[in-house]
């Protein structure tokens, strides 16, 4: 039947952060719409933050998202910090790094293991995992824990942090707080290592595309917490300040977030392939090593081997943050004073999931005239249908239960962030009287 | 006995927060030997939380099609969460995701208990709903009498 109505459907996705769906609709071997609904609740955050003090943007965006907070907090400090004219501490820089390696560590390790892990083992969830190999999960776990307790000791607590400032902290911990963390971060290493190895035995589908991919520059640095500038594969090298004279937001109807283009290209990628494969020379050594031990190429074009890259990711966070403890000397001062200055800059960070830029505007009482924020999973989102588009389109005889499956699977590839989201129960109760 | 008691929920997003209000208000109701924990985090890391407790109360909203402020309480060594519960999940990693992980991983404490309270609205930026907010003491006082019999078995 070759005019045969195929609708390829999931109202809900689960194992991704936020509320969204999947609809493809295929016609015969045609594929006539493919569509990555998100539900996010429109960006009310940058209306809020017009009229609010500037020092307060770090805590507010904060807000936006319980898993990457620290992306949030680093993106507002650094566009604040820009426009007026705050110069930070070195060591300062370093303990923001170091808290943002908590966080790799603790969102990479758990998309990895306990929301990536099931699509590619055929189980419905990392529950039915634990109850196969616990010691699997028990691993990831504390790999997680130790995630969060770098963001503890350095950003009091490990959700939606409380040290974080313009200017740098409110306090910053002794060499030897810090030095407590090396045994746990000396397990998470190995660890790291180890799963970049388990990740390598999982299937792979064969299917690549063609990416353009896009990321911070941190000079020198493989970019974590933050960078001057930004580079993409199709030739852009350009300040943050020209973000938005590359990246153009869209609103298209089926998704209340905006999607990202660059003008001129179209859809590109943000996120680990990305900085992966524009910065794979800043990589530490044991990372490169944990990639070269798996043959793993510079460049990785395999969207479902985004689970192996995040793998070398956590390698490079675990050793990151072991040499800035090694290198670590407490500064004078925790921050610097921060007086304000009208004008206007933009300030980025790289989430776990990808780049996410902030730009402000403020007037000379430091009063936030005006705010853009453009997340990762927004900039990823025509990449993301370019992706099931692409992948249906090859992978169209299979059964409409596992072509679902594998899409879901394609989308979790992204480690989405469809943020803000609800916490409430979608709660099912019979009970008879 | 180790006593810890959670709220849990978004404080930005209507009836999301009467979790995190019930157990503000449990602070100040409880013995102080009680932990009370106030939490947006994403969940999987209350298992760390509650290592070691005798006793974990937790208190959420939910979404049912039960009416507003409506509380459901469920033993969570007795009942099985239901799966829709976990399939509806906008976390990365649920309230409904953590407690089944406890349970496989057989890290759920003797006595765990779940409060769940319906809500109406979760839209962005709202307060609680006037059935919601209603709820909130009769909430409290049942957590409180809970913990308090829990106390009085040592």
């Amino acid at each position: 039947m070759p005019d045969e109505t195929r609708t390829i459907k999931t109202d809900y996705l689960a194992r991704v952060e936020g509320e969204g769906g999947m609809l493809i609709r295929l016609k015969g071997k045609e594929i006539e719409e493919v569509k990555l609904n998100i539900f996010e609740p429109p960006r009310f955050f940058e209306a809020f933050l017009r009229g609010r003090y500037f020092t307060e943007a770090p805590d507010i965006t904060a807000r936006i998202c319980g898993i990457c907070p620290v992306a949030y907090q680093m993106a507002a400090s650094h566009s604040m910090e820009k426009v007026i004219g705050a110069t930070i501490d070195p060591q300062v820089n370093a303990l923001r790094r170091l808290l943002y390696c908590g966080e790799w560590i603790e969102s990479h390790s758990l998309h990895v293991y306990m929301l990536h892990a099931p699509d590619f083992l055929g189980y419905p969830s990392a529950i039915e995992i634990a109850a196969d190999a616990p010691e699997v999960v028990e691993k990831a776990l504390r790999l997680k824990k130790i995630g969060n307790h770098i963001m503890c000791v350095v950003g009091g607590r490990e959700i939606h942090p409380i040290n974080v400032k313009v200017g740098g902290f409110y306090s910053t911990p002794t060499k030897a707080e810090l030095e407590k963390l090396v045994p746990d971060l000396e397990w998470a290493l190995a660890m790291s290592e180890e799963t970049v190895k388990w990740a390598n035995t999982l299937d792979f589908p064969d299917f690549e595309q063609d990416y353009v991919y896009l990321a911070l520059d941190a000079d020198g640095a493989y970019p974590i917490e933050g960078g001057d500038r930004f580079v993409t594969s199709s030739g852009i090298n350009a300040p943050i300040d020209e973000f938005y004279e590359h990246v153009v937001e869209e609103h298209v109807e089926h998704a209340n977030a905006l999607q990202g283009h660059l003008k001129g290209v179209g859809p590109y990628l943000t996120g680990p392939a990305a900085r992966y494969a524009l910065h794979y020379d800043l990589l530490s050594d044991r990372a490169k090593a944990a990639a070269e031990g798996i043959g793993l190429p510079k460049v990785v074009n395999n969207p479902f081997k985004s689970i192996l890259v995040r793998s070398v990711e956590l390698v490079e966070a675990c050793d990151e943050a072991l040499r800035i403890i090694r290198e670590y000397e407490q500064p004078a001062e925790p921050t610097v004073a921060v007086e304000p200055r009208a004008g206007a800059a933009c300030g980025a960070s790289e989430a776990p999931r990808g780049t996410l830029c902030h730009r402000y505007e403020i007037d000379d009482k430091g009063i936030i005239l005006d705010a853009t924020i453009t997340p990762p999973t927004a900039q990823n989102q025509p990449q993301i249908e370019a992706d099931l588009r692409g992948f249906v389109g090859k992978f169209m005889d299979l059964p409409n239960d596992e072509l679902t499956l594998r899409c879901e699977q394609a989308i979790r590839n992204y480690d989405p962030c469809i943020s803000c989201a609800t916490h409430f129960l979608n709660l099912e109760i019979e009970r008879s009287e | 006995m180790k006593i810890l008691v959670v709220g849990t929920g978004n404080s930005w997003r209507g009836d999301d927060a009467v979790g995190l209000e019930a157990a503000t208000a449990l602070r100040e109701r409880l013995p102080q030997a009680v932990r009370v924990l106030a939490t947006e985090a994403e969940q999987s890391s209350l298992m760390d939380e509650w290592e070691g407790c005798g006793a974990v109360l937790i208190v959420d909203a939910v979404h049912s099609s039960a009416a507003p402020g409506t509380i459901h309480r469920v033993d969570l060594n007795a009942e099985v969460v239901p799966h829709a519960v976990l399939k509806g999940s906008t976390h990365h990693f649920s309230l409904g995701d953590t407690i089944e992980l406890a349970r496989a991983l057989k890290r759920l404490p003797a006595t765990a208990l779940f409060f769940g309270i319906e809500g109406a609205r979760y839209a962005p930026g709202e307060p609680l709903s006037p059935a919601v907010a209603t709820s909130v003491p009769a909430i409290v006082e049942e957590i409180a009498k809970e913990v308090e019999a829990l106390l009085n078995r040592d």
